[in-house]
């Protein structure tokens, strides 16, 4: 089998949310899509992905390695080569009428623990949220955290969160669960206060409590407190996990699926394996990466969730159900798995074309 | 409901479709009071075939090591596929036979091709974990199970696993083994050995060093060390790897003084310079030399790897497929030391159905370095009987590499009438049981 074409395109979902799709075509017959990250400029990443993937021509599609050295070789982008990634292994399910869990070793759990991503929101918007993603089947819930605008913090910015996620708890059942998402804007100092505040609580974690920091700083709040942390969205090699998890400084890996692939992610999860740590592929985008984040979590032992946006907007969810003929629904808090051949999925190209903002 | 309940329904939603009646509950008083035991092997996923039985091969024979007649594993389904897998462990072949009977509820009856699934049970489940029988078997099974996901899915094993990386094949060495009589000269049996790899593309070998050796030692036993590495790369020249297996006969500070001195020589890699219990005096050696240090053929599981990866104790890892846990954990220890800029030399000194397994991993590996096999670079009575086991010259390199297999599975078929010509006969010891001169223990 030989790959023919590579198309990615950027598709804009009605919300907003904007994320790179990309086809890879067969010789026989036989196509895999992928998912990654459409960057602030989607026309500019759209060009360098047809121009990096377009040295897939003429590939094989079963050697993934293969490609994914080729592809490192040429200093081509991370987004590429997790899609190229993704994409191949599609095509090796759908050629041997296998899940892409199965090619990868699993299953290793018939269902795989769904969380929904929750926007940035009012106190009361956040309520109707998690109500919404309950009653759509999710039972594990990423919260944004509010920062004030300046640099006071004072005592009422902790008791606020402790406040907030004490409301939506009682609102949504002591069956749900929270991460608190710090998307890396608090100090490690405030990351350990926050976590003081929420002695008891009982988050599934914290996530990302600082910045691009120094590993000596971002363990500082799994040094100093029992609080989970989880790490790694923004990490771009999977060394940086296992600098992590050296120091002791992490309890979820978080590597991104629009940046590292399956293969890479898989890579991860071994390292994490031997610190008895956990991993939740982190994924901000569409249906397919979903999809592929499933996938993944189904084959691991250590996986415990897989993320995706939630939106309350009808026109949205639509949308991606539209283009990927899956309606990303978990039931009771699990995605179930549906034992499709490679991601499972049905791509409606029309859907695509409709939606296409850059190609 | 609280997360310990959220857990319990999501296990008791496992056990019900499997079963057919609710798991009793536990009642939390007891150490290890625990319901999932019996709940975890239940994915009730339709299958796509079952497991119907495991049945062991212990195949004894002249042409093989006294400590290592080979143990197979074949994994038989309802669907007539079957899978190969070898669980050899040298000195304990009868507790390998064992092992694998005793593991082999994890998987029959369940799905073959949810290998992970199965991995975890073998290990997490028998409590006691790890420990180079547990491994063995846990590894015969994983190969067997990796087979026959490769022939149902109709692909060879390392397709599933992303690779080849390199279409010629994977690289080998051979062991250094006398082509001419014993008596012949040293200098002689080397120059010999490297005609023939000229002829044959070999372009590399592993050596010992002479004798047993003592935590201190004396100038004589340690010179001769040194100088007949010399005189080896003298006469091997410069265009062929060579690597050196210490054996776990020296101490650090024997190890160090003979790796100073050979530093020079710019070996591939000197193994085991110490025995593997002790990461720190691992440590000691490979922060003190610049030759490359490799270890880790008596490592069990990715678990047993991790100390060694993290400090960055050593350059090389040496995993055998047939003791770390088989495909699934090869795997696995590969990723492990890819992010730690540690390559993979995997260890194979047992029979041919773990070595071609580990070539299948090794071949999807982008931070493959050279696998072992241990033969000489003329083949020899082992060769022959692999030959008649496997029904081809297995693990014989084509310039430099080890062919790999086109068919799916591991791609091998194994020849249950040339096993029943070799019957098991029983566990041996190891091949050496040295001695120094005062009769104090010798590590072999």
């Amino acid at each position: 089998m030989k790959i023919t074409r590579v198309t990615p395109r950027a598709v804009a979902e009605p919300g907003g949310l904007t994320y790179l799709v990309v086809r890879v075509d067969t010789d026989e017959g036989v196509s895999g899509y992928a998912e990654t990250t459409a960057g602030p400029a989607p026309q500019v990443t759209v060009d360098q992905l047809k121009r990096e993937l377009s040295t897939l021509v003429g590939a094989n599609p079963f050697r993934a390695v293969q490609i994914d050295e080729a592809l490192k070789s040429v200093q081509a982008s991370l987004a590429a080569r997790a899609a190229a990634n993704v994409a191949c292994l599609d095509i090796l399910g759908k050629a041997t009428r296998a899940s892409v869990y199965e090619i990868l070793g699993g299953p290793t759990r018939h269902k795989v623990r769904a969380m929904a991503v929750l926007g940035d929101a009012s106190e009361d918007m956040l309520r109707a949220s998690v109500l919404a993603a309950k009653q759509e089947g999710f039972r594990a819930f990423s919260v944004p955290l509010t920062m004030p605008s300046g640099k006071e913090r004072g005592r009422r910015f902790y008791t606020g969160i402790r406040s907030t996620l004490d409301g939506l708890r009682g609102a949504a059942g002591e069956e749900c669960d929270f991460v608190l998402d710090c998307a890396g804007r608090t100090s490690p100092g405030e990351a350990l206060s926050i976590a003081d505040r929420l002695a008891g609580f009982h988050l599934l974690w914290m996530d990302e409590p600082c910045g691009e920091l120094s590993a000596t700083a971002q363990a500082s709040l799994a040094k100093g407190s029992a609080m989970p942390t989880g790490y790694g969205r923004g990490f771009t090699d999977v060394a940086r996990f296992q600098d992590l998890l050296r120091e002791d400084a992490v309890d979820v890996l978080r590597p991104a699926l629009a940046t590292h692939g399956l293969t890479a992610v898989r890579k991860a999860a071994a390292i994490a394996e031997t610190y008895y740590v956990a991993v939740a592929p982190f994924h901000r985008g569409g249906p397919i990466g979903t999809a592929a984040g499933v996938h993944v979590c189904a084959a691991l032992p250590n996986s415990f969730v897989q993320e995706r946006p939630f939106s309350t907007n009808s026109a949205n969810r639509q949308f991606r159900a539209a283009i990927s003929g899956w309606d990303e629904k978990p039931s009771d808090g699990f995605f179930p798995l549906t034992g499709r051949p490679g991601l499972g999925l049905a791509v409606d190209e029309h859907v695509l074309d409709a939606h296409t903002v850059a190609r | 409901m609280n997360r310990r309940d959220l857990l319990k329904a999501s296990l008791l939603g496992v056990a019900a479709p499997a079963f057919g009646q609710a798991p009793p509950a536990s009642s939390g008083l007891g150490c290890g009071d625990c319901f999932a035991k019996e709940i975890a092997l239940a994915m009730p996923a339709a299958p796509r075939l079952k497991v119907t039985g495991v049945k062991t091969f212990g195949v004894t024979s002249d042409a093989l090591p006294r400590d290592r007649p080979h143990v197979f594993v074949k994994i038989e389904t309802d669907a007539g596929v079957v899978g190969w897998g070898e669980a050899t462990l040298e000195g304990k072949a009868g507790a390998a036979l064992q092992a694998v009977h005793d593991l082999s509820y994890a998987v029959i009856g369940q799905d073959p091709m949810h290998v992970e699934h199965h991995w975890q049970s073998m290990y997490i489940h028998a409590f006691y974990r790890s420990g180079p029988v547990l491994g063995s078997a846990i590894s015969g099974i994983d190969q067997a199970l990796w087979d026959i996901r490769g022939k149902v899915l109709g692909r060879p094993v390392y397709e599933l696993l992303g690779g080849p990386i390199d279409e010629r094949g994977v690289r080998g060495y051979y062991h250094l083994r006398p082509v001419l009589p014993a008596n012949a000269p040293y200098r002689e049996q080397v120059a010999a050995i490297r005609e023939r790899a000229e002829k044959f593309g070999v372009t590399a070998f592993k050596t010992g060093i002479p004798g047993y050796y003592e935590w201190i030692d004396t100038h004589q036993r340690i010179k001769e060390a040194i100088d007949q590495l010399h005189v080896l790369r003298e006469v091997m020249g410069d265009a062929i790897d060579i690597a050196v297996d210490f054996h776990a006969k020296t101490s650090p500070a024997v190890a160090l003084q003979i790796c100073r001195e050979v530093e020079s020589l710019n070996l591939m890699f000197v193994e085991e310079p110490c025995p593997p219990e002790n990461v720190q005096a691992m440590k000691r050696i490979s922060d003190r030399t610049t030759v490359p240090i490799a270890t880790g053929e008596r490592l069990i599981t990715p678990y047993g790897c991790r100390e060694l990866i993290e400090g960055k104790v050593v350059d090389i890892l040496q995993v055998d497929v047939n003791h770390v846990g088989g495909v699934s954990a090869l795997w696995k220890v590969a990723a492990m030391a890819e992010s730690s800029g540690i390559v993979m030399a995997p260890h194979a000194c047992e029979g041919p159905v773990g070595a071609v397994a580990s070539t299948h991993v090794d071949a999807a590996m982008p931070n493959f370095l050279v696998q072992e096999i241990c033969s000489g670079v003329e083949p020899d009575a082992k060769d022959a009987l692999w030959q008649e086991l496997l029904g081809y010259p297995a693990m014989r390199m084509v310039d430099g590499y080890y062919p790999l297999p086109t068919k799916p599975g591991l791609g091998i078929e194994v020849d249950e009438r040339a096993l029943a010509r070799h019957p098991f006969g029983g566990t041996k010891p190891f091949v050496l049981l040295p001695v120094h001169e005062d009769g104090s223990i010798a590590s072999p």
